[in-house]
């Protein structure tokens, strides 16, 4: 029977991919839209029937490349869940925008439904080469989506890059598993982390896992799409929102949290590198969230959003807080859609609209749930005993996301005068039932968080974390100097915001002083994003494009046309005049003068006689 | 004779036969010659085929006589497991490559020469893996680059044919001779012109053993094409007639690694080659990297492609260059992935020529529309390329790059990996350019034969195959590794 629900599970939105894309040409939007919505909800049921089977071995097991070993998918309880919550946020996804499906192109039902085929066949993967793949065929799909939405020369470049960049991450991954395979001897996933955790410390082979350690790091930091890897999630912003949800902000980064929660013990032993990694994911995480403030679109911060709690992430699994991993996966699929949702809705809703209303308050409560998790790992974290440094600045990475949350929210409330009449509609009944139904469920998830996290902990045979009290998460909240800091330095920015905006009678040149200092803030923020984000990394990666191209033509040019070929054509020409010599020579010498002849014939005649004689 | 020995004859006297059928007939055979060529080429491929029960009961069948007994010199072939994927790769890629020159060619008075030389060319590819001695080893190596010689300077492209298919002979030669003095020193030291006698084992001075490998490694690395002694490739691909430019680089570029596996490799020990490792995955991440900066730069379709074979074999070299299991296996399995992959992307980039006319890529675009279905099989070819799964590339890829981390030398094999980025690159930038975007002004597309068409789809079709069933090419390599490494 287990067998059955998981073949089902990988083989329904299989088939019903490779139905979509074969008849792509003669299905409505509406239809390729309401197969992609069944086949997730279907393979959500299947997850879910499949529970009962949890903890058991491989249920199917095949030799598909000759001594790789058994491949084989099993019905492990962490994978289930992962399944589970990954589908069901693809038919969340897909529900919520159940009213307009003109958008909904017949490919993209087949992408996203080859997505979930492979992104099951991932979770339930026990052999690394099996996982590897499908996520290859997971990244594949996300940058072939763009290309479904934009045929033109600018689509082909966003989707090379996002192809190239999610490759990248890749490499990482190939080389962890690889070096892992090297050292352990095996390719299945459970013994292979069990073994390389053994020989990770005090062995010769450690300084090889550590490198193993830092490409899996690379793959899960690349898939979460962590500064500045988060340049291909920006580009799902050219999406329909279903697709850009569940394709770009869930499948991907679900992937890469279950990939961190696996390597998580590996990476709090990898004793220097840890130091490395808990500042790469504190830095990356306060840095995401201070350019993410610069932007005005919700959209666009909410990815600066994830980028942050990507960041947050690498820092606990640093600081090997495992369960804190586990239940992300969990958080943090349920509040991306909702932020995603009420995003859309406040940026779509017609005004007044009621409908408005609730989603800045949906977008509020999502701010307010992201922030307290944030604020509950980072407490784990620091009773781990990691760095203070690092602590620190994770700490104000957490306040940051916080301003960014209220910043969202006003933006929500802002926008509505900038907004042109063609990108308002009326919020329908499948988004706002969608939404309604997150926001219970994050608010009931919420109130039995203690009762729930204990129950997913048992389900990951971890041990359950201390819980904090409401009031003791409050007071850790306002004791915290990082905290306090930002939340200072914030309060006093706004406040001067505040004043130079409100004042009725400002002094022209005090107001001038204090609308330099705010416009000077404001500058220094763009000149953070010109520096970092287009001078540094939009110009490192067009600087490297154009270095690489022009190097390439370059080194072509010097080596290929004037190196080689040049010494090439310098020795046949050398040859070439040798030989031109030579027959002047010959033709000269010995073609008009037969003496030479006659004199050589001589001498080797009187050579003969001597030598004879 | 037993029947193995017959199929072995026919593998040979196929292609001889009817060449000279069609030279003898030539006024006669005008239109018949391309079918004639593909019977041949098909048998050929089948008797290949028919030696595999005998493989796979343990026999090696032989064919062998007595040439010139003063001189010690028979002719003799066999057929090994290392023999075997090889064999396989050349007849097959030789049959699509005739299938393919159907609509290719128009037929002329000279297309009986054609056909002629082409299954020439095949049939010096077929008996260097064929032979079993030194003496009729040269001969076909020898064989195989005069036919290709001249079908690049009699049927080539453009008025630079001559100097290229003399910049391509005179390359190529030098390399030859690289080899014939490395077999005349080894024939010299010990005795015997055999590989089936070297191959039990020889005992030679170190400094030989050095001087002998680093003959071959050169000699047979210029047949690779690999960084710097490539520079006959680039130009001999894109003159070439798309056929034999599918020959040269789906075929021809495995018998550089052939010669590697079957002398250094197969006859001196993983001591005796252990302080060239490095040297060859060294000169393997270079030709690797550079190939693929090269492909970016360049602009000619076909010299794009032909760029991507020099980084294509750095990753073959690479992965000799581990000496080890993984290695070597993912060595071999890339050469029969690659013939598949280069002669597929080979095909796709004829069909644009000869739909558009235009073969420079800025001056193509948006033809996706037009040429749906070889918008997919190129899309596949430059996946498979770039090393992405299901594809049967990833998985020779997988074998390489494991064998590198076995090794010590973290990072070379890192590099590698990240050299295969570049791949992706040019990959991606090669399907875009041609087939999305706006259509540039003027460019018209044109009918395709069915006989350009089918061997692309099929091609296309077992790259998939391969990428989701790699067991039985992987087993005919596990056999060889036993040859090779002794069973490591």
């Amino acid at each position: 029977m287990a067998k059955i629900l998981v073949l089902s599970t990988i083989g329904v939105p299989l088939l019903a991919s490779l139905s979509l894309a074969v008849a792509s040409r003669r299905t409505r939007p509406s239809m390729a839209h309401h197969v992609t919505l069944a086949v997730s909800g279907l393979v959500t049921l299947l997850a879910l029937a499949l529970l009962p089977f949890a903890g058991g071995g491989a249920v199917i097991a095949v030799e598909w490349f000759p001594g790789m070993g058994q491949i084989g998918l099993t019905t492990s309880s962490t994978g289930l869940y992962a399944v589970l919550v990954t589908a069901g946020a693809a038919f969340f996804a897909l529900l919520a925008t159940a009213s307009h499906t003109q958008e909904f192109s017949p490919l993209m039902g087949a992408l996203i439904s080859l997505a979930l085929a492979t992104a099951a066949a991932a979770f339930l993967a026990d052999h690394f080469l099996a996982r590897y793949v499908v996520l290859e065929i997971v990244a594949l799909c996300i940058a072939l989506a763009i290309l479904v939405e934009m045929q033109t020369r600018q689509g082909v470049r966003l989707a090379g890059g996002n192809y190239l960049l999610l490759r990248l991450g890749d490499v990482g991954m190939l080389t962890g598993i690889l070096l892992l395979m090297d050292a352990t001897g095996t390719l299945h996933i459970a013994p292979s982390l069990e073994q390389g955790l053994t020989l990770i410390e005090g062995t010769p082979l450690g300084a090889r896992l550590r490198w193993a350690v830092a490409g899996f790091l690379l793959a899960v930091w690349v898939k979460l799409g962590g500064w500045p890897f988060h340049l291909w999630k920006r580009t799902g912003l050219q999406l329909p929102l279903n697709a850009q949800i569940w394709l770009y902000a869930t499948v991907m980064p679900n992937l890469g949290i279950y990939l961190l929660y696996r390597v998580t013990p590996l990476v709090a032993m990898a004793g220097p590198m840890r130091d490395v990694i808990l500042w790469v994911g504190s830095g990356g995480a306060a840095l995401a969230a201070l350019a993410a403030l610069r932007h005005r679109g919700v959209r666009v911060s909410l990815i600066y959003q994830e980028t942050a709690q990507a960041g947050l992430l690498l820092f606990v699994a640093a600081a090997g807080v495992k369960e804190a991993i586990w239940l992300s996966l969990f958080v943090m699929a349920a509040l991306r859609m909702l932020l995603f949702l009420a995003a859309d809705a406040t940026r779509h809703a017609t005004p007044p609209s009621r409908q408005r209303k609730i989603g800045t308050g949906l977008l509020t409560l999502g701010g307010i749930m992201l922030v307290a998790f944030n604020l509950l790992i980072v407490w784990w974290a620091g009773r781990t005993g990691v760095r203070a440094d690092a602590l620190f600045v994770a700490q104000a990475a957490v306040a940051l996301t916080g301003v960014l949350s209220v910043h969202m929210v006003r933006q929500s409330l802002e926008d509505e005068e900038e907004r042109r009449p063609r990108q308002t509609y009326e919020i329908q009944w499948p988004q706002g039932v969608t939404m309604g139904l997150l926001g219970l469920g994050i608010v009931g998830g919420g109130m039995v968080f203690g009762p729930l996290t204990h129950h997913l902990m048992t389900i990951a045979s971890v041990a359950p974390p201390t819980m904090p009290t409401l009031p003791a998460l409050l007071r850790y909240m306002v004791t915290t100097p990082a905290i306090l800091f930002v939340v200072g330095v914030t309060l006093i920015a706004r406040k001067m915001w505040q004043w130079t905006i409100q004042s009725p009678t400002p002094a022209t040149e005090s107001s001038e002083e204090i609308y330099n200092l705010e416009e000077g803030l404001v500058r220094a923020a763009r000149a953070l994003r010109a520096v970092v984000e287009v001078g540094m990394l939009e110009g490192l990666v067009a600087l490297f494009a154009l270095g690489t191209v022009e190097g390439a033509r370059f080194v072509y040019r010097v080596v290929e046309q004037e190196g080689l070929e040049g010494l090439l054509r310098r020795a046949v020409q050398g040859v070439m005049e040798l030989a031109r010599r030579l027959r002047r020579w010959h033709t000269g010498r010995l073609r008009y003068n037969l003496l030479w002849i006659a004199i050589s014939l001589i001498l080797a005649l009187l050579v003969l006689v001597m030598y004879g004689g | 004779m037993t029947l193995e020995t017959i199929w072995l004859m026919i593998i040979l006297a196929a292609p001889l036969a009817a060449s000279l059928v069609l030279v003898l007939l030539r006024d006669r055979l005008k239109y018949a010659a391309g079918w004639i060529a593909g019977l041949s080429a098909a048998l050929s491929l089948g008797g290949a085929l028919a030696l595999l029960p005998a493989l796979y009961r343990g026999q090696i069948p032989v064919l062998g006589l007595r040439w010139v007994p003063a001189a010690h010199i028979r002719l003799v072939l066999h057929v090994d497991w290392l023999t075997f994927p090889f064999l396989i790769t050349e007849t097959g890629v030789t049959l699509v490559a005739v299938v393919y020159a159907w609509g290719y060619h128009h037929p002329d008075e000279n297309t009986p020469y054609f056909y002629a030389l082409l299954l020439l060319f095949a049939l010096g590819m077929s008996g260097t893996t064929l032979a079993d001695d030194m003496f009729l080893f040269y001969i076909f190596w020898e064989l195989m680059l005069l036919a290709s010689c001249a079908l690049i300077a009699v049927w080539g492209d453009g008025e630079r044919r001559g100097a290229v298919a003399l910049k391509y002979f005179i390359f190529t030669h030098m390399g030859s001779l690289l080899v014939l003095v490395g077999l005349l020193v080894l024939y010299d030291a010990t005795g015997s012109d055999s590989f089936s006698v070297l191959r039990e084992g020889v005992t030679l001075a170190p400094g030989l053993v050095t001087l002998v490998t680093t003959l071959f490694l050169i000699g047979f690395s210029v047949k690779m094409a690999v960084f710097p002694v490539h520079l006959w490739l680039p130009d001999a691909h894109t003159v070439a007639p798309m056929p034999v430019t599918i020959m040269l680089a789906a075929a021809m570029l495995s018998m550089g690694t052939y010669g590697i596996l079957r002398f250094p490799l197969s006859i001196f020990s993983i001591e005796q080659m252990a302080p060239f490792a490095v040297p060859m995955m060294i000169a393997g991440v270079v030709s690797e990297i550079y190939g693929a900066l090269m492909a970016l730069a360049e602009e000619d379709i076909k010299r794009i492609i032909a760029y991507s074979s020099v980084s294509q074999m750095g990753y073959i070299l690479f992965g000799l260059g581990t000496l080890n299991h993984d290695g070597i296996a993912g060595a071999t399995l890339h050469v029969v992935y690659h013939a598949t992959v280069k002669a597929l992307l080979f095909m796709c980039a004829g069909l644009v020529i000869r739909a558009t006319g235009r073969r420079r890529i800025d001056k193509l675009g948006g033809l996706g529309r037009a040429l749906p279905l070889v918008a997919v099989c190129t899309g596949v070819g430059a996946l498979a390329i770039a090393g992405s799964p299901p594809f049967s590339i990833f998985n020779s890829e997988w074998m390489i790059f494991a064998g590198g981390f076995h090794t010590a030398h973290i990072g070379l094999s890192i590099l590698t990996l990240l050299g295969s980025l570049l791949t992706v690159a040019y990959a991606l930038w090669f399907v875009g350019r041609i087939f999305f975007g706006n259509r540039p002004e003027g460019l018209t597309v044109g009918s395709l034969p069915w006989a350009m068409m089918a061997p692309t789809v099929l091609l296309t079709a077992l790259t998939f195959i391969e990428g989701i069933y790699p067991a039985p090419v992987f087993n005919w390599v596990t056999h060889e590794l036993a040859l090779i490494l002794g069973g490591i």
